[in-house]
Protein backbone atom coordinates (compact mmCIF):
# COMPACT_ATOMS: atom_id res chain seq x y z
CA UNK A 1 0.00 0.00 0.00
CA UNK A 2 1.16 3.50 -0.74
CA UNK A 3 2.78 4.97 2.36
CA UNK A 4 1.89 8.43 1.03
CA UNK A 5 -1.55 8.06 2.57
CA UNK A 6 0.07 8.21 6.01
CA UNK A 7 1.91 11.38 5.04
CA UNK A 8 -1.37 12.94 3.97
CA UNK A 9 -3.13 11.86 7.14
CA UNK A 10 -0.32 13.27 9.30
CA UNK A 11 -0.83 16.59 7.53
CA UNK A 12 -4.56 16.61 8.26
CA UNK A 13 -3.95 15.70 11.90
CA UNK A 14 -1.56 18.63 12.18
CA UNK A 15 -4.20 20.87 10.63
CA UNK A 16 -6.63 19.78 13.33
CA UNK A 17 -4.19 20.70 16.09
CA UNK A 18 -3.60 23.99 14.31
CA UNK A 19 -7.31 24.74 14.30
CA UNK A 20 -7.65 23.81 17.97
CA UNK A 21 -4.82 26.16 18.89
CA UNK A 22 -6.23 28.94 16.70
CA UNK A 23 -9.65 28.57 18.30
CA UNK A 24 -8.03 28.86 21.73
CA UNK A 25 -6.13 31.98 20.68
CA UNK A 26 -9.25 33.62 19.27
CA UNK A 27 -11.35 32.67 22.32
CA UNK A 28 -8.78 34.50 24.43
CA UNK A 29 -8.70 37.62 22.25
CA UNK A 30 -9.71 39.74 25.28
CA UNK A 31 -7.81 37.86 28.00
CA UNK A 32 -5.26 40.05 29.75
CA UNK A 33 -1.71 38.69 29.64
CA UNK A 34 -2.64 35.86 27.27
CA UNK A 35 0.19 34.49 25.14
CA UNK A 36 -0.79 32.96 21.81
CA UNK A 37 -0.08 29.37 20.91
CA UNK A 38 1.71 28.72 17.65
CA UNK A 39 1.66 25.34 15.95
CA UNK A 40 4.85 24.45 14.15
CA UNK A 41 5.15 21.53 11.79
CA UNK A 42 8.34 19.62 11.21
CA UNK A 43 9.10 16.97 8.63
CA UNK A 44 10.04 13.66 10.18
CA UNK A 45 10.67 10.23 8.80
CA UNK A 46 8.58 7.70 10.63
CA UNK A 47 9.86 4.16 10.88
CA UNK A 48 13.40 5.07 9.91
CA UNK A 49 15.87 2.40 10.92
CA UNK A 50 19.59 2.95 11.01
CA UNK A 51 21.58 1.08 8.33
CA UNK A 52 22.42 -1.72 7.55
CA UNK A 53 18.76 -2.69 8.00
CA UNK A 54 16.62 -1.33 5.22
CA UNK A 55 13.18 0.06 5.64
CA UNK A 56 11.54 2.75 3.61
CA UNK A 57 10.71 5.61 5.92
CA UNK A 58 7.43 7.45 5.52
CA UNK A 59 7.80 11.19 5.46
CA UNK A 60 5.32 12.61 7.94
CA UNK A 61 4.74 15.94 9.54
CA UNK A 62 4.73 16.26 13.30
CA UNK A 63 3.30 19.21 15.08
CA UNK A 64 4.74 21.11 18.01
CA UNK A 65 2.88 23.74 19.94
CA UNK A 66 4.94 26.70 21.04
CA UNK A 67 3.99 29.65 23.13
CA UNK A 68 4.65 33.01 21.55
CA UNK A 69 6.04 35.10 24.42
CA UNK A 70 6.17 38.33 22.44
CA UNK A 71 4.90 41.50 24.05
CA UNK A 72 1.13 42.11 23.90
CA UNK A 73 -0.28 45.57 23.30
CA UNK A 74 -0.45 47.72 26.43
CA UNK A 75 -3.64 49.71 26.73
CA UNK A 76 -4.57 52.23 29.37
CA UNK A 77 -7.33 51.19 31.75
CA UNK A 78 -7.04 53.91 34.38
CA UNK A 79 -7.59 51.41 37.18
CA UNK A 80 -4.75 51.82 39.71
CA UNK A 81 -4.76 48.09 40.45
CA UNK A 82 -4.02 47.13 36.84
CA UNK A 83 -0.40 46.53 36.00
CA UNK A 84 1.04 45.70 32.61
CA UNK A 85 4.53 44.33 32.14
CA UNK A 86 6.66 45.84 29.40
CA UNK A 87 9.61 43.62 28.54
CA UNK A 88 10.55 40.06 29.41
CA UNK A 89 9.41 38.90 32.81
CA UNK A 90 6.58 37.54 34.87
CA UNK A 91 4.72 38.32 38.06
CA UNK A 92 4.69 35.58 40.68
CA UNK A 93 1.43 34.40 42.25
CA UNK A 94 1.02 31.93 45.06
CA UNK A 95 -1.52 29.21 44.26
CA UNK A 96 -2.45 26.13 46.26
CA UNK A 97 -0.16 24.13 43.96
CA UNK A 98 2.85 26.36 44.42
CA UNK A 99 4.22 29.47 42.82
CA UNK A 100 3.11 30.23 39.29
CA UNK A 101 4.17 32.85 36.77
CA UNK A 102 1.75 35.17 35.02
CA UNK A 103 1.64 38.32 32.94
CA UNK A 104 -2.02 38.95 33.67
CA UNK A 105 -1.90 42.05 35.82
CA UNK A 106 -5.53 42.89 36.52
CA UNK A 107 -5.10 42.81 40.27
CA UNK A 108 -7.49 43.43 43.13
CA UNK A 109 -7.29 43.62 46.88
CA UNK A 110 -8.63 40.66 48.86
CA UNK A 111 -10.70 40.96 52.05
CA UNK A 112 -7.58 40.80 54.22
CA UNK A 113 -6.11 43.72 52.26
CA UNK A 114 -3.52 41.83 50.20
CA UNK A 115 -2.81 42.31 46.50
CA UNK A 116 -4.27 39.35 44.60
CA UNK A 117 -5.23 38.31 41.09
CA UNK A 118 -8.87 38.28 39.99
CA UNK A 119 -9.25 34.66 41.14
CA UNK A 120 -7.88 35.35 44.62
CA UNK A 121 -4.28 34.14 44.38
CA UNK A 122 -1.94 36.52 46.18
CA UNK A 123 0.71 38.28 44.16
CA UNK A 124 4.17 37.80 45.59
CA UNK A 125 6.52 40.57 46.53
CA UNK A 126 10.23 40.22 47.21
CA UNK A 127 9.32 39.44 50.83
CA UNK A 128 6.08 37.50 50.46
CA UNK A 129 2.49 38.74 50.20
CA UNK A 130 1.95 42.47 49.77
CA UNK A 131 -0.55 44.13 52.06
CA UNK A 132 -1.99 47.48 50.99
CA UNK A 133 -3.71 48.98 54.04
CA UNK A 134 -4.76 52.24 52.44
CA UNK A 135 -5.31 53.97 49.17
CA UNK A 136 -4.10 55.43 46.90
CA UNK A 137 -1.96 52.56 45.68
CA UNK A 138 0.99 53.65 43.59
CA UNK A 139 3.08 51.07 41.76
CA UNK A 140 6.31 52.35 40.26
CA UNK A 141 8.03 51.15 37.08
CA UNK A 142 10.47 49.04 39.11
CA UNK A 143 7.56 47.30 40.87
CA UNK A 144 7.75 49.04 44.23
CA UNK A 145 4.31 49.42 45.80
CA UNK A 146 3.27 52.38 47.92
CA UNK A 147 -0.01 52.60 49.79
CA UNK A 148 -0.81 56.10 50.92
CA UNK A 149 2.45 57.50 52.24
CA UNK A 150 4.21 54.27 53.08
CA UNK A 151 6.18 51.79 51.00
CA UNK A 152 4.53 48.39 51.49
CA UNK A 153 6.49 46.10 49.20
CA UNK A 154 8.10 45.37 45.90
CA UNK A 155 6.52 43.17 43.22
CA UNK A 156 8.66 40.13 42.48
CA UNK A 157 9.53 40.10 38.79
CA UNK A 158 11.15 36.93 37.51
CA UNK A 159 12.40 35.29 34.36
CA UNK A 160 13.31 31.75 33.36
CA UNK A 161 16.19 30.50 31.19
CA UNK A 162 13.98 28.77 28.65
CA UNK A 163 10.41 30.10 28.47
CA UNK A 164 9.59 27.38 25.90
CA UNK A 165 9.65 24.83 28.70
CA UNK A 166 7.08 26.60 30.86
CA UNK A 167 3.92 24.54 31.26
CA UNK A 168 0.71 26.41 30.46
CA UNK A 169 -2.00 26.24 33.07
CA UNK A 170 -5.50 27.61 33.27
CA UNK A 171 -5.88 31.06 34.76
CA UNK A 172 -3.35 32.59 32.32
CA UNK A 173 -0.58 31.12 34.45
CA UNK A 174 2.57 29.19 33.69
CA UNK A 175 4.10 26.52 35.88
CA UNK A 176 7.90 26.79 36.00
CA UNK A 177 8.28 23.02 35.45
CA UNK A 178 11.78 21.96 36.42
CA UNK A 179 13.26 25.43 36.03
CA UNK A 180 13.92 27.78 38.91
CA UNK A 181 12.68 31.32 38.18
CA UNK A 182 15.38 33.91 38.77
CA UNK A 183 14.85 37.58 39.53
CA UNK A 184 14.58 39.56 36.32
CA UNK A 185 17.59 41.73 35.57
CA UNK A 186 16.92 45.31 36.73
CA UNK A 187 15.61 47.36 33.85
CA UNK A 188 14.74 44.36 31.67
CA UNK A 189 11.06 44.61 32.58
CA UNK A 190 9.03 47.65 33.46
CA UNK A 191 5.76 47.78 35.38
CA UNK A 192 3.13 50.11 33.94
CA UNK A 193 0.41 51.01 36.42
CA UNK A 194 -3.13 51.72 35.22
CA UNK A 195 -2.69 49.67 32.06
CA UNK A 196 -3.37 46.15 30.86
CA UNK A 197 -1.34 43.97 28.53
CA UNK A 198 -3.73 42.52 25.99
CA UNK A 199 -3.47 39.16 24.26
CA UNK A 200 -0.56 39.08 21.79
CA UNK A 201 -2.48 38.01 18.73
CA UNK A 202 -3.59 39.89 15.68
CA UNK A 203 -7.18 38.94 14.84
CA UNK A 204 -6.60 39.44 11.11
CA UNK A 205 -3.68 36.99 11.15
CA UNK A 206 -5.95 34.59 13.01
CA UNK A 207 -8.60 34.86 10.30
CA UNK A 208 -6.08 34.24 7.53
CA UNK A 209 -4.67 31.27 9.44
CA UNK A 210 -8.20 29.89 9.85
CA UNK A 211 -8.77 29.91 6.09
CA UNK A 212 -5.32 28.45 5.42
CA UNK A 213 -5.93 25.67 7.94
CA UNK A 214 -9.31 24.73 6.53
CA UNK A 215 -7.97 24.66 2.95
CA UNK A 216 -4.84 22.77 4.03
CA UNK A 217 -6.95 20.15 5.76
CA UNK A 218 -9.06 19.79 2.62
CA UNK A 219 -5.95 19.38 0.46
CA UNK A 220 -4.51 16.65 2.70
CA UNK A 221 -7.81 14.82 2.77
CA UNK A 222 -8.17 15.01 -1.03
CA UNK A 223 -4.62 13.70 -1.42
CA UNK A 224 -5.43 10.78 0.85
CA UNK A 225 -8.53 10.12 -1.23
CA UNK A 226 -6.60 10.16 -4.52
CA UNK A 227 -3.97 7.79 -3.14
CA UNK A 228 -6.71 5.49 -1.98
CA UNK A 229 -8.26 5.56 -5.46
CA UNK A 230 -4.88 4.66 -6.98
CA UNK A 231 -4.58 1.70 -4.64
CA UNK A 232 -8.11 0.62 -5.51
CA UNK A 233 -7.31 0.88 -9.22
CA UNK A 234 -4.15 -1.18 -8.76
CA UNK A 235 -6.11 -3.89 -6.99
CA UNK A 236 -8.95 -4.03 -9.49
CA UNK A 237 -7.13 -3.40 -12.78
CA UNK A 238 -3.58 -4.76 -12.60
CA UNK A 239 -4.56 -8.37 -12.09
CA UNK A 240 -7.08 -8.28 -14.95
CA UNK A 241 -6.20 -10.45 -17.90
CA UNK B 1 -11.51 19.16 15.66
CA UNK B 2 -14.49 18.88 17.91
CA UNK B 3 -12.20 20.56 20.49
CA UNK B 4 -12.04 23.67 18.33
CA UNK B 5 -15.84 23.83 18.17
CA UNK B 6 -16.19 23.90 21.95
CA UNK B 7 -13.19 26.19 22.39
CA UNK B 8 -14.72 28.74 20.04
CA UNK B 9 -18.04 28.41 21.88
CA UNK B 10 -16.34 29.45 25.15
CA UNK B 11 -15.03 32.47 23.26
CA UNK B 12 -18.53 33.39 22.11
CA UNK B 13 -19.89 33.09 25.63
CA UNK B 14 -17.07 35.20 27.05
CA UNK B 15 -17.64 37.98 24.54
CA UNK B 16 -21.36 37.84 25.26
CA UNK B 17 -20.65 38.48 28.94
CA UNK B 18 -18.24 41.23 27.94
CA UNK B 19 -20.94 42.97 25.91
CA UNK B 20 -23.48 42.47 28.73
CA UNK B 21 -21.18 44.26 31.17
CA UNK B 22 -20.47 47.07 28.71
CA UNK B 23 -24.20 47.50 28.01
CA UNK B 24 -24.87 47.88 31.73
CA UNK B 25 -22.08 50.46 32.04
CA UNK B 26 -23.52 52.45 29.15
CA UNK B 27 -27.07 52.20 30.52
CA UNK B 28 -25.84 53.73 33.79
CA UNK B 29 -23.79 56.52 32.28
CA UNK B 30 -26.03 59.12 34.01
CA UNK B 31 -26.58 57.23 37.27
CA UNK B 32 -25.05 59.18 40.11
CA UNK B 33 -22.53 57.24 42.18
CA UNK B 34 -22.42 54.41 39.62
CA UNK B 35 -19.12 52.54 39.30
CA UNK B 36 -18.36 50.82 36.02
CA UNK B 37 -17.50 47.16 35.86
CA UNK B 38 -15.19 45.23 33.62
CA UNK B 39 -15.21 41.54 32.71
CA UNK B 40 -11.80 39.94 33.30
CA UNK B 41 -11.01 36.72 31.47
CA UNK B 42 -8.59 33.85 31.97
CA UNK B 43 -7.65 30.95 29.77
CA UNK B 44 -9.20 27.56 30.50
CA UNK B 45 -7.51 24.21 30.95
CA UNK B 46 -4.78 22.93 28.67
CA UNK B 47 -4.79 19.50 27.15
CA UNK B 48 -1.22 18.26 27.34
CA UNK B 49 -0.31 15.65 24.73
CA UNK B 50 3.38 16.04 25.37
CA UNK B 51 4.87 17.81 28.37
CA UNK B 52 7.33 20.61 27.49
CA UNK B 53 10.78 19.55 28.64
CA UNK B 54 9.71 15.92 28.74
CA UNK B 55 11.91 13.19 27.29
CA UNK B 56 11.82 12.96 23.49
CA UNK B 57 14.19 10.02 23.33
CA UNK B 58 16.23 8.37 26.06
CA UNK B 59 18.88 11.07 25.76
CA UNK B 60 17.11 14.20 24.49
CA UNK B 61 14.41 16.44 25.80
CA UNK B 62 11.65 17.90 23.70
CA UNK B 63 12.15 21.63 23.62
CA UNK B 64 8.45 22.32 23.24
CA UNK B 65 5.54 20.11 24.09
CA UNK B 66 2.07 19.85 22.69
CA UNK B 67 -0.32 21.75 24.88
CA UNK B 68 -3.54 22.93 23.34
CA UNK B 69 -5.80 25.21 25.30
CA UNK B 70 -9.52 24.65 25.57
CA UNK B 71 -10.78 28.21 25.59
CA UNK B 72 -11.58 31.02 27.95
CA UNK B 73 -13.59 31.63 31.10
CA UNK B 74 -14.63 34.76 32.92
CA UNK B 75 -12.42 35.21 35.99
CA UNK B 76 -14.29 38.15 37.49
CA UNK B 77 -16.52 41.05 36.74
CA UNK B 78 -14.52 43.65 38.56
CA UNK B 79 -15.98 46.94 39.69
CA UNK B 80 -13.61 49.79 38.97
CA UNK B 81 -13.88 52.15 41.92
CA UNK B 82 -12.47 55.23 40.29
CA UNK B 83 -13.78 58.62 41.25
CA UNK B 84 -16.68 59.88 39.15
CA UNK B 85 -17.03 63.45 37.95
CA UNK B 86 -18.50 66.08 40.28
CA UNK B 87 -21.66 67.63 38.92
CA UNK B 88 -22.84 70.84 40.52
CA UNK B 89 -26.51 70.83 41.44
CA UNK B 90 -26.67 73.55 44.13
CA UNK B 91 -29.20 71.38 45.93
CA UNK B 92 -28.23 71.57 49.65
CA UNK B 93 -28.97 67.89 50.19
CA UNK B 94 -26.78 66.66 47.35
CA UNK B 95 -23.48 65.42 48.74
CA UNK B 96 -20.53 63.97 46.85
CA UNK B 97 -17.66 61.99 48.38
CA UNK B 98 -14.26 63.00 47.03
CA UNK B 99 -12.13 59.91 47.62
CA UNK B 100 -12.71 56.73 49.57
CA UNK B 101 -15.91 55.97 51.45
CA UNK B 102 -19.57 55.05 51.27
CA UNK B 103 -22.65 56.56 52.89
CA UNK B 104 -24.34 54.19 55.30
CA UNK B 105 -28.10 53.69 55.00
CA UNK B 106 -30.68 51.52 56.75
CA UNK B 107 -32.87 49.42 54.48
CA UNK B 108 -36.56 48.76 55.28
CA UNK B 109 -35.65 45.27 56.61
CA UNK B 110 -33.36 46.88 59.19
CA UNK B 111 -30.11 45.81 57.54
CA UNK B 112 -27.30 48.22 56.77
CA UNK B 113 -26.25 49.00 53.21
CA UNK B 114 -23.80 51.36 51.55
CA UNK B 115 -24.06 53.80 48.67
CA UNK B 116 -22.03 56.43 46.87
CA UNK B 117 -25.14 58.19 45.56
CA UNK B 118 -25.53 61.23 47.77
CA UNK B 119 -28.73 62.61 46.27
CA UNK B 120 -30.48 62.91 49.62
CA UNK B 121 -34.04 64.07 50.27
CA UNK B 122 -36.20 64.69 53.30
CA UNK B 123 -39.09 62.39 54.12
CA UNK B 124 -42.39 63.36 55.76
CA UNK B 125 -40.86 63.19 59.24
CA UNK B 126 -37.91 65.39 58.29
CA UNK B 127 -35.25 62.68 58.30
CA UNK B 128 -32.57 62.57 55.61
CA UNK B 129 -33.22 59.69 53.18
CA UNK B 130 -31.85 58.44 49.85
CA UNK B 131 -33.83 58.61 46.60
CA UNK B 132 -35.29 55.18 47.45
CA UNK B 133 -36.43 56.47 50.88
CA UNK B 134 -33.85 54.62 52.99
CA UNK B 135 -32.75 56.73 55.98
CA UNK B 136 -29.11 57.64 56.39
CA UNK B 137 -27.50 55.92 59.35
CA UNK B 138 -26.96 57.31 61.98
CA UNK B 139 -30.28 59.02 61.41
CA UNK B 140 -30.38 62.78 60.88
CA UNK B 141 -33.54 64.83 61.41
CA UNK B 142 -33.93 68.27 59.97
CA UNK B 143 -36.31 70.26 62.19
CA UNK B 144 -39.26 71.96 60.51
CA UNK B 145 -38.67 75.63 59.93
CA UNK B 146 -35.04 75.18 58.99
CA UNK B 147 -34.09 77.93 56.59
CA UNK B 148 -30.71 76.69 55.51
CA UNK B 149 -28.96 73.34 55.68
CA UNK B 150 -25.18 73.23 55.71
CA UNK B 151 -23.16 70.04 55.37
CA UNK B 152 -19.49 70.44 56.19
CA UNK B 153 -16.71 68.51 54.47
CA UNK B 154 -16.34 66.47 57.66
CA UNK B 155 -20.03 65.45 57.51
CA UNK B 156 -21.47 67.73 60.18
CA UNK B 157 -25.02 68.73 59.32
CA UNK B 158 -26.17 72.05 60.73
CA UNK B 159 -29.33 74.06 60.17
CA UNK B 160 -30.23 77.69 60.61
CA UNK B 161 -33.68 78.00 62.10
CA UNK B 162 -36.02 80.86 61.32
CA UNK B 163 -35.31 83.82 63.55
CA UNK B 164 -31.88 82.56 64.61
CA UNK B 165 -28.60 83.85 63.35
CA UNK B 166 -26.24 81.05 64.43
CA UNK B 167 -26.50 77.59 62.89
CA UNK B 168 -26.99 74.62 65.17
CA UNK B 169 -25.66 71.13 64.56
CA UNK B 170 -28.35 68.48 64.07
CA UNK B 171 -26.32 65.47 62.98
CA UNK B 172 -23.19 63.94 61.63
CA UNK B 173 -22.85 61.94 58.41
CA UNK B 174 -20.49 59.02 58.83
CA UNK B 175 -18.89 57.20 55.94
CA UNK B 176 -17.50 53.69 55.75
CA UNK B 177 -14.58 52.23 53.88
CA UNK B 178 -13.64 48.66 53.03
CA UNK B 179 -10.39 46.79 52.52
CA UNK B 180 -11.72 45.54 49.18
CA UNK B 181 -14.54 47.77 47.91
CA UNK B 182 -14.67 45.74 44.68
CA UNK B 183 -15.86 42.83 46.81
CA UNK B 184 -19.08 44.60 47.86
CA UNK B 185 -22.22 43.02 46.48
CA UNK B 186 -24.23 45.30 44.22
CA UNK B 187 -27.90 45.14 45.14
CA UNK B 188 -29.21 47.50 42.51
CA UNK B 189 -30.67 50.95 43.26
CA UNK B 190 -27.08 52.20 43.83
CA UNK B 191 -26.93 50.07 46.97
CA UNK B 192 -24.05 47.83 48.04
CA UNK B 193 -23.86 45.26 50.81
CA UNK B 194 -20.96 44.00 52.83
CA UNK B 195 -19.60 40.53 51.97
CA UNK B 196 -16.82 38.27 53.28
CA UNK B 197 -14.76 39.42 50.35
CA UNK B 198 -15.19 43.15 51.00
CA UNK B 199 -14.28 42.84 54.67
CA UNK B 200 -16.14 44.65 57.47
CA UNK B 201 -16.93 48.37 57.15
CA UNK B 202 -14.58 50.76 58.94
CA UNK B 203 -16.77 53.69 59.99
CA UNK B 204 -15.34 57.10 60.43
CA UNK B 205 -15.60 60.82 59.98
CA UNK B 206 -15.22 62.04 56.39
CA UNK B 207 -11.80 63.57 55.82
CA UNK B 208 -10.12 61.43 58.46
CA UNK B 209 -8.36 58.03 58.37
CA UNK B 210 -8.21 57.99 54.60
CA UNK B 211 -11.93 58.68 54.13
CA UNK B 212 -12.77 61.20 51.43
CA UNK B 213 -14.18 64.62 52.24
CA UNK B 214 -17.77 65.54 51.45
CA UNK B 215 -18.84 68.34 49.15
CA UNK B 216 -22.29 69.84 49.50
CA UNK B 217 -24.23 70.90 46.43
CA UNK B 218 -22.55 68.39 44.16
CA UNK B 219 -23.38 64.90 42.97
CA UNK B 220 -20.83 62.29 41.97
CA UNK B 221 -21.59 61.23 38.42
CA UNK B 222 -20.88 57.77 37.11
CA UNK B 223 -17.28 56.96 36.24
CA UNK B 224 -18.30 55.53 32.86
CA UNK B 225 -16.44 56.95 29.89
CA UNK B 226 -18.69 56.55 26.87
CA UNK B 227 -15.80 56.60 24.42
CA UNK B 228 -13.90 53.87 26.28
CA UNK B 229 -17.01 51.71 26.49
CA UNK B 230 -17.74 52.13 22.79
CA UNK B 231 -14.19 51.11 21.91
CA UNK B 232 -14.51 48.08 24.21
CA UNK B 233 -17.84 47.25 22.59
CA UNK B 234 -16.38 47.32 19.10
CA UNK B 235 -13.48 45.10 20.10
CA UNK B 236 -15.85 42.73 21.91
CA UNK B 237 -18.15 42.54 18.92
CA UNK B 238 -15.26 41.79 16.56
CA UNK B 239 -13.91 39.14 18.91
CA UNK B 240 -17.38 37.56 18.93
CA UNK B 241 -17.48 37.58 15.16
CA UNK B 242 -14.04 36.03 14.82
CA UNK B 243 -14.95 33.24 17.24
CA UNK B 244 -18.00 32.44 15.15
CA UNK B 245 -15.64 32.21 12.15
CA UNK B 246 -13.60 29.62 14.05
CA UNK B 247 -16.79 27.59 14.48
CA UNK B 248 -17.51 27.76 10.74
CA UNK B 249 -13.92 26.71 10.03
CA UNK B 250 -14.27 23.66 12.28
CA UNK B 251 -17.60 22.92 10.63
CA UNK B 252 -16.10 23.11 7.17
CA UNK B 253 -13.25 20.79 8.12
CA UNK B 254 -15.71 18.27 9.53
CA UNK B 255 -17.69 18.49 6.30
CA UNK B 256 -14.55 17.83 4.25
CA UNK B 257 -13.67 14.85 6.41
CA UNK B 258 -17.18 13.48 6.09
CA UNK B 259 -17.22 13.86 2.31
CA UNK B 260 -14.01 11.85 1.77
CA UNK B 261 -14.48 8.55 -0.02
CA UNK B 262 -17.96 9.30 -1.29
Amino acid sequence: MDAGIFSAVSGSLAAQTRLDALANNLANANTAGFKAERVLQRAERAGEIAPPATAVATPVTREHVETDFSQGPISKSGNPLDVALAGDGFLVVKTERGERLTRSGSLSIDSAGYLATADGNRVQGTSGDIRVPESPVVIAADGSVRAGEQRVGQLRLVNVDDPAQLVRESGTRFAPGNQVPADAAPGSVRVVQGAIEGANLAPVEGLVALIETVRGFETYMRAAERLDQMTAKAISDVGRV
Amino acid sequence: MIRALYTAATGLEAQQLNIDVIANNLANVSTSGFKKSRADFQDLLYQTTREPGGPATSTTQSSTGIQVGLGVRPAAVQRINLQGDFNQTSNPLDVAIGGDGYFQVTLPDGSTAFTRAGAFKLDSTGSVVTSSGDPVSPQINIPTGAEAIAIGDDGTVSVTLAGQSAPSQVGQIQTARFANPSGLRAEGSNIFKETDSSGPPQLGTPGQDGLGKLTQGFLEGSNVSVVEELVAMISGQRAYEINSRAISAADEMLRTAASIGR
